[in-house]
């Protein structure tokens, strides 16, 4: 005869050692500093823009606090948008803002962009290594390069037209718009297909 | 080693947006006239097209290397990964995961990594074991990213890495009296007279004695020659039976509370380890396996041997008979040491048989001095006075039978009983 509570525990009911990962698993300093890069990034598209609309502010703020807080769902979408609608009209439809200007919200655009890429990759307890973390800033600076050259590219035929219209120009801008969203369209469906 | 298949790649919502962008920002630059909206989209769109076109198709190789296979209790260890890839992945993130008593010491964060065509990317991380038994890292699952995080592939690679980890022995050190020292050579000062060196008394000189041993002084004072018989060092067979019939408690690591098992595999192993140091011969017969008894043996080698039947006990109840069995099949002149709860009937009654049989045997409590019991109902609180009464007579009718009953503290904790076992074992007796 045993006795009323002898089996109450079977091996198979070993405390599960599962909460104390939990409690100690903590943020760290890489993906932080991933989503700072985030918040200063949307602060500078907020920003830039020489005026701001209530709704558009509103919009660009949410997307950001979303991109941040969750960077793998659309808060990312939403802080492009924001930030584009904010500028299309903050000097109006038909406005010209000044280069620097143009040139820092392209900037200060595509980190935000980028940065949320990276922060959707970073979870909040994962350790970046160094070389990841190198290793991404010299593709986006590699990228920015070549949109700096083909930026200087479009100035510097804007600067020889000097603001007259040209039909065959139009036609050959056009032309090029279409051809580099047809390159990334066949891109991404290429990457599809794998 | 692990080589990870060609995986489907998904975009990411990161793409979804970079493509928004590139197919409006320059439409609208066109239609308003404003090129400064298609010098906003130029980064994204020359970062996305670049992205696209020196993007990965498979992910890399996986390999493991743990620096130690065999660690103690809390003890940590080191584990290097080692990827290799034929592509360039802009991130790769990985989460390990852990089976048995292992833990990644740093609370199992994920780590992201980069991997570069042709080169092998190392980099190390801690392991630490919680509790004696067995760990392994079995999987690991990836998350790739490719195409500046456009893309991002999920995958489970198989991966092993075994840890054997052994039970945290107290310095355990008992007397070098036993009840019955038998064998050749050994430590133990056994009854017989022979060669030793603990003094048997002095008798006088027969034909065969050594000269080395003739005592001059009793000799010169009684004028016939005498010599000094000395006790024979022995060594002894020691049985370690585990009452693995039931666990009781909780068993939360090295550091934390321990359960009936956990005390027994503790303490088994220091005794071992200490009867094994001093030559003699150890056996362990667990009584939830008990047709596979670890028959007794000396040497380190036995030691490996009774630590992976430690390592794979495990609560199994049994029936009175089995166990009865099990326990005669003891060698009459072993050292019969019990680790037991003292819970179950069954295996009391056994024991009571072996010591009316005339059997050396100690048992150690492996109780815990604190349970926390899992509630059932208002019962339960009741219910284990109840057991702790039954418990209590349990232990009361094996004192009946001379059963000596210790508690396990470590170092010496055997002494007393096993002095008074060996005055016990050499008291003469009756002859019915």
């Amino acid at each position: 005869m045993t006795g009323p509570l002898v089996r109450l525990q079977s091996s198979q009911r070993r405390v599960s050692l599962a909460p104390v990962f939990e409690q100690r698993r903590r943020w760290t300093a890489s993906a932080a500093c991933v989503r700072l890069v985030q918040v200063l990034a949307g602060t500078a598209v907020l920003l830039l823009p020489s005026r701001h609309i209530v709704i558009v502010v509103v919009l660009l703020v949410v997307g950001v606090v979303a991109a941040v807080v969750s960077p793998a769902r659309n808060g990312q979408a939403a802080a492009l948008l924001g930030g584009v609608l904010g500028w299309l009209f903050s000097d109006g439809l038909a406005g010209s803002p000044s280069l620097p200007r143009v040139l820092m919200f392209a900037v200060a655009l595509f980190v935000l962009h980028d940065s949320t890429s990276l922060a959707a990759a970073v979870p909040m307890t994962c350790q970046l290594r160094p070389e990841a973390m190198l290793g991404w800033l010299r593709r986006s600076l590699l990228a920015l390069l070549g949109a700096g050259l083909l930026a200087a590219i479009t100035l510097g035929v804007g600067a020889i037209v000097q603001g007259s219209t040209s039909a065959p120009l139009q036609l050959v801008g056009s032309a090029g718009v279409l051809a580099l969203l047809g390159v990334t369209a066949w891109l991404y469906t290429r990457s599809l297909r794998s | 080693v692990s080589e990870s298949p060609r995986v489907g790649w998904l975009p990411t919502p990161a793409l979804s947006s970079a493509l928004a962008v590139i197919a409006c920002l320059p439409l609208l630059a066109v239609a308003l006239s404003r090129p400064d909206l298609l010098i906003i989209a130029l980064p994204i769109l020359v970062s996305t097209v670049i992205g696209l076109f020196t993007r990965a198709y498979r992910l890399p190789k996986v390999a493991l290397e743990v620096a130690a296979g065999t660690l103690l209790e809390g003890e940590s260890t080191t584990v290097r990964w080692q990827l290799s890839g034929t592509e360039q992945l802009d991130l790769l993130q990985l989460r390990p995961n852990t089976e048995g008593w292992i833990e990644l010491a740093d609370g199992g964060a994920q780590f992201c990594t980069t991997v570069s065509p042709g080169r092998i990317t190392e980099f190390d991380f801690p392991l630490l074991s919680t509790r004696w038994g067995r760990g392994q890292l079995d999987r690991v699952a990836l998350t790739a990213y490719t195409a500046q995080g456009l893309l991002r592939a999920d995958a489970s690679v198989p991966v092993l890495a075994s840890v054997r980890i052994l039970p945290l022995r107290e310095g355990f050190t008992a007397t070098d009296a036993v009840p019955r020292a038998a064998g050749v050579v050994g430590l133990h000062r056994s009854r017989r007279v022979g060669d030793g060196v603990d003094l048997a008394g002095v008798r006088p000189f027969v034909a065969g004695d050594r000269l080395r041993r003739i005592n001059w002084p009793v000799s010169t004072r009684t004028g016939q020659l005498h010599v000094t018989a000395t006790q024979s060092d022995r060594d002894t067979e020691v049985v370690l039976v585990l009452d693995s019939t039931v666990e009781l408690g909780e068993s939360t690591g090295a550091d934390g509370t321990s359960s009936t098992i956990d005390l027994a595999v503790r303490s088994a192993a220091a005794i071992a380890e200490h009867y094994l140091r001093n030559g003699d011969r150890v056996g362990v017969l667990d009584l939830s396996r008990p047709g596979r008894p670890i028959r007794s043996r000396s040497g380190r080698g036995q030691l490996d041997v009774l630590m992976e039947l430690l390592l794979e006990l495990r609560a199994s109840p049994i029936t009175g008979q089995a166990v009865e069995r099990a326990l005669a099949r003891i060698r009459p002149n072993a050292l019969v040491i019990v680790l037991s709860p003292l819970l179950t009937e069954e295996v009391a009654t056994a024991l009571a048989g072996l010591a009316r049989a005339g059997r050396s045997i100690v048992i150690v409590d492996t109780l815990p001095g604190s349970i926390e019991l899992p509630r059932h109902s208002d019962w339960t609180e009741v219910a284990w006075q109840l057991q702790m009464l039954h418990r209590d007579n349990l232990i009361g009718g094996l004192s009946g039978h001379g059963v000596p009953i210790v508690a396990w503290l470590g170092a010496g904790s055997l002494d007393a009983v096993l002095r008074n076992l060996s005055r016990t074992a050499a008291a003469p007796r009756a002859l019915r």
